[in-house]
This record gives C-alpha cells, sequence and structure tokens, in this order.
C-alpha cells in the first residue's frame, strides 16, 4: 500500500489505516489523523500497516479519545496548510483565529477527565510519540500541582510518601526557599 | 525513539495496570520529568518532594537569585560571561550574556538587568544583562572614582536615571552628574577629606562618602553641594580596624569595621541627633553583605542568615554550574544549563559544595572573637548587588 500511494498525495489522503486498540477493538482513522503519531507514521513509512496496526499498549477507551483529539488536530493542521498559500488574505486570518480558539476550547475541554484518563493519556501521547497531546497533558498535571504542597499533591493523586527522613531533609537542604 | 523504547519497558505495567494503582510510580521517569519541567520553579521543590520516583526524576532546579544579595565579578568576559556567587546556596553560577562590555568595569547591577559600566575610553554607559542592548551616558573624567545612579534607592527608573561620579583625590573630592542630556563638573573645597575605598551610599537623597578617621562627606546632587561634617570624628578609641565599609539600611547609615584577617567584625550606626557613631550589639534580623566597593543590606534575610555580616569569602570549593538567569513571576533565578555538569573552569575547582559555604561573621556568637578566617579563599574584584527584594 505504502508503494503505490506514496506517489499520490491525494490517495494517501483518501487512504484508512486501521488501529487496534489492546481489547481487539478497531478503529478506522484517515492517514492524516493517524500520521499525527509519529510512531504510526513510522509504522506507515515501512510498509507494515496492511492488516491494521495493533497497539497492545492502549485500551479502546483511551484510543478512541487520542482519535478523537488527532481528529480534531489533522483538522487544523490542514486548515493552516491551506490558508498559509493565500495569508494575505484577512477573511483567511479571521478564519484562521477563530479556529484556533476553537482548538484551545477544545484542548480545554479535552483535558476535562478524571486523573486516571489524564494518566493514561500521558502514557498513550508518549507511546504513539504525539508531540501536541504529550505537551498538552503533561502541561495540565504541571498545572494542577501548582502552589500545593507535597503533602497536598500526594493527597490529590494517591501517592505514599516513601521519602526517607534523610532524603526529605537533603530536598529541603537544597531547596529551603521554598519553605520559608 | 528512545521515548518509544521507555515505553516498551513499561509495557508490563501498563498490563497490570488498573485506576487503583497509584499512577505516581507507573509514570517513566522520562515523563515525570517532562512535566517536572513545565512546572514553575517556584512548584519543584514540593514536586520533588512528594516521593522517592518524583524526586530522583526531576532534575531541574531554581535557584533564586533575589534571597540575598549576590556576588558578581565586576567585569564580562570577552565571551560574555558572568560569575555570580550565591552565599546562600554556596554556588558560582556562570551566566552567559548578549552584552558585551570588553575592558569595562561593572559599578552596579539592577533587577531588571541594567549595569552601570566604565568602558576603557571613559565612557560611562548603561547596559543591559539581558538583551545587550547599551546606551552612553557620560564620560567620565578621570580613571578613578565610582559612579552610582540616583535609582539606586530602588525610587527612580534606573533607565531615566541621574549618574553621580565622585572621585577621591589627593585634597578631597570632585564629582560629575550627568542628568540625561548633559554633564557638570564641580570640585569639593579644598578639605583634608580622605575618601576610603568604598562606593558613596545614597542616604535620604544624598550620597554619603566615608572618609578617614570615620569622618563623612556628604554630596547633595540636587543642589550640587559638597560638605565635609565636623562630626562624626573617629569610632572610638578601642577599635581597631583596617577597612571600613559604609552601608544604608532601613533609614540607618551603618558602618562596619574588619580587621586585617576580617574578623572580629564590628557593627557601627550613626547616630544622627548625636552624630556619633554607636557600636551596635545585634543587627536583628538584618544581614550584612560587605567587604566589596559596594555593600548592601538585607532586612529580612532567610532565618539562619540574620545578625550576620558576610564577606566575599568562602570556605571550600563552591560548585561552579553554568546556568541561565531568568525571569519568572518577577523575580530572577538561575537555571543550571542542561550540559552544565562539567565545570566551566578551574579556577574554583570543580567542587561539590561538600563542607564548605559561605564565610561569615555571626555577632552574636563570634562578638569579638578572632574568628578562625584561615582557609578560606576570597572573591577580589567582586561587588554586590540586588538582584530583587530589595530591603536596604
Amino acid at each position: 500500500m505504502a508503494s503505490a500511494g506514496s506517489g499520490d498525495e491525494k490517495a494517501a489522503a483518501a487512504a484508512m489505516i486501521t488501529l487496534i486498540s489492546s481489547d481487539n477493538e478497531k478503529f478506522e482513522v484517515t492517514e492524516a489523523t493517524a500520521t499525527l503519531s509519529q510512531t504510526i507514521r513510522h509504522m506507515i513509512e515501512d510498509g507494515c500497516t496492511d492488516g491494521g496496526v495493533p497497539l497492545p499498549n492502549v485500551t479502546s477507551k483511551i484510543l478512541a479519545r487520542v482519535i478523537e483529539y488527532c481528529k480534531k488536530h489533522a483538522t487544523a493542521a490542514a486548515g493552516e496548510e491551506g490558508s498559509s498559500s493565500s495569508f494575505s488574505d484577512a477573511a483567511f486570518l479571521e478564519v484562521d483565529r477563530a479556529f484556533l480558539e476553537e482548538l484551545e476550547e477544545f484542548d480545554d475541554a479535552f483535558l476535562e477527565v478524571d486523573r486516571a484518563t489524564l494518566f493514561d493519556l500521558i502514557l498513550a501521547a508518549n507511546y504513539l510519540d504525539i508531540k501536541g497531546l504529550l505537551n498538552l497533558t503533561c502541561q495540565k498535571v504541571a498545572d494542577s500541582v501548582k502552589g500545593k504542597t507535597p503533602e497536598q499533591i500526594r493527597e490529590m493523586y494517591n501517592i505514599v510518601n516513601d521519602l526517607t527522613p534523610e532524603e526529605e531533609a537533603e530536598i529541603r537542604r537544597e531547596t529551603q526557599w521554598a519553605f520559608e | 525513539m528512545q521515548l518509544v523504547i521507555r515505553c516498551e519497558r513499561d509495557k508490563n505495567d501498563m498490563a497490570m495496570h488498573d485506576s487503583q494503582r497509584p499512577w505516581s510510580e507507573s509514570l517513566p521517569e522520562l515523563l515525570i520529568s517532562m512535566i517536572c519541567h513545565r512546572l514553575h520553579p517556584m512548584d519543584i521543590p514540593c514536586f520533588r518532594a512528594v516521593c522517592k520516583h518524583w524526586n530522583n526524576s526531576s532534575e531541574f532546579t531554581f535557584y533564586p537569585a533575589d534571597l540575598t544579595p549576590i556576588l558578581i565579578s565586576d567585569t564580562i568576559t570577552d565571551s560574555g560571561l558572568l560569575r555570580c556567587y550565591s552565599p546562600y546556596f554556596n554556588k558560582m553560577f556562570v551566566v552567559r550574556t548578549p552584552l558585551r562590555a570588553p575592558g569595562s568595569r561593572i559599578f552596579s547591577l539592577e533587577p531588571n538587568g541594567w549595569a552601570m559600566l566604565r568602558g576603557p575610553e571613559k565612557t560611562v554607559s548603561l547596559g543591559n544583562l539581558f538583551n545587550g542592548s547599551t546606551f552612553k551616558t557620560t564620560e567620565s573624567e578621570f580613571c578613578g572614582g565610582y559612579f552610582c545612579s540616583s535609582g539606586e534607592d530602588g525610587t527612580g527608573d534606573p533607565e531615566l536615571c541621574g549618574i553621580v561620579g565622585m572621585y577621591a583625590t589627593t585634597y578631597g573630592v570632585k564629582f560629575q552628574s550627568w542628568d540625561g542630556e548633559s554633564t557638570k563638573y564641580f570640585e569639593g573645597q579644598r578639605s583634608e577629606f580622605a575618601m576610603l575605598q568604598c562606593k558613596p551610599v545614597l542616604h535620604k537623597g544624598l550620597w554619603y562618602c566615608i572618609g578617614e578617621r570615620a569622618r563623612l562627606g556628604v554630596f547633595d546632587p540636587m543642589k550640587s553641594e559638597w560638605r565635609v561634617l565636623e562630626e562624626p570624628n573617629g569610632f572610638g578609641p578601642d577599635l581597631a580596624y583596617k577597612n571600613c565599609y559604609l552601608v544604608e539600611s532601613q533609614e540607618e547609615l551603618l558602618a562596619v569595621l574588619t580587621v586585617v584577617n576580617g574578623a572580629p567584625i564590628n557593627v557601627l550606626r550613626l547616630n544622627e541627633e548625636e552624630m556619633t557613631w554607636e557600636r551596635m550589639e545585634s543587627l536583628g534580623s538584618r544581614a550584612i553583605f560587605t567587604g566589596t566597593v559596594t555593600s548592601r543590606s538585607m532586612a529580612n534575610p532567610p532565618v539562619a542568615m540574620a545578625n550576620k555580616v558576610y564577606l566575599p569569602k568562602f570556605y571550600g570549593c563552591p560548585q561552579v554550574i553554568q546556568a541561565a538567569l531568568i525571569v519568572s513571576r518577577g523575580s530572577l533565578g538561575f537555571v543550571p544549563e542542561r550540559s552544565s555538569s562539567e565545570s566551566v573552569d578551574t579556577m574554583l575547582g570543580s567542587g561539590n559544595g561538600d563542607n564548605g559555604g559561605a564565610w561569615f561573621y555571626d555577632l552574636e556568637l563570634d562578638s569579638g572573637v578572632d574568628k578562625q578566617i584561615i582557609g578560606c579563599k576570597s572573591l577580589m574584584q567582586y561587588i554586590w548587588v540586588d538582584l530583587g527584594r530589595a530591603s536596604p
């Protein structure tokens, strides 16, 4: 398929890829959507996507969310390419801006998930090598601990403090300024 | 590709994963590190203190530059490096700046990055450490002397400041003042005032210079008037000293007296009613940073530094870290550069900071004691600057 489609962009755009989740659910997506994942892009380039792409690390629940993200952002990427050729057109810029705002809103809503799901999204984004999604989800966690004490963070994420008193003292010694 | 490999390794983890499992452990080191890099510097210490795994995965550190005054080298190297020693962290940060000032001497540095410099051609200019921009102000009349900005007490806009130059001569003091447009020159009346190696200090709108025999000279920049005060005259008969440094601290003028070996140190306060120097038993919560041509006082330093006098001296070998000076939420801090594990030079060796620390004189514990100063290294040609919550 790779040899047939690689030279023909229209054919490539229309090409569909089947993704198979860890629990064996199949998802049909366009190549444009799938190639937001560098991991899948490499598989396509290597021509090993026939018969579907098994993703043993990703559950169907998470894969569905990831695909939702990729679909939205693949459209955005296509929109950007389309408008760049006519960037002098003010109307196009206006459309672009509106679209970027919409994308931000989408991202915000997308991140309204429980912590376990957020965690799975990070792992999936990492495994599938989707930079935008990885950035987005890691930033979400970073934002969530803002201004929190270690105790509050542990409670929030159900983490057991396994630091020895010596290790805790060492961290405090190095970063005393933050605790004063 | 590394990302994928890491994840493959965690495949077993994933298979076992269920929502009950604390995710702190399942997130690979690399991902914890990625999250850590997105944190605000102020949040990193708490993030690290959550658990072992998070602590081990977070190598990114932020060292605030505004906890205490910082000692900076008074020159920038030809390749644009400025050395900054923090007595709090006992670390030497080597900061790269786009500012190029070959052969120039730094007189001051403000938290907004503006440094006052005098070039080899006697040009006095302001240069910005962050973006490298410079603008010339006035010409220095002589080679020696000190240049001060009228915004030094934190009340003026450093970019709109006036500049006062002061030179000690054999028979008095000469001045020049630049108001943004033109330079005026004047000479203090012939007097026996011998100005010490100490930058003049702005106190209640007037520039105070300390001279021999504890004399004070005062320059009024508004009236362009200079006078040498009759009193005080001497610190007192029992106080032997080698060097004397003038410091403004919480609306008070302080003189710090050091002996040849540094200690014992005496701090005296100017009683402005009696016009006498009074020895202080305690600085309270204050700390003083002196021993260079500039001195700083801090009203509320980190608790352990209260009631202490710091000189540009330290024990051991402070770690030398190549770092960027960044602004974060309005305050400055040093962030180690990625490949900074190797020491940038061997001037200080590549110490790990163990058994070392900034030298200080504790007014409570060391009072009157000839505190061991042997084994200390001194930072010559450094000046103290305030890079943040300036509280004179």
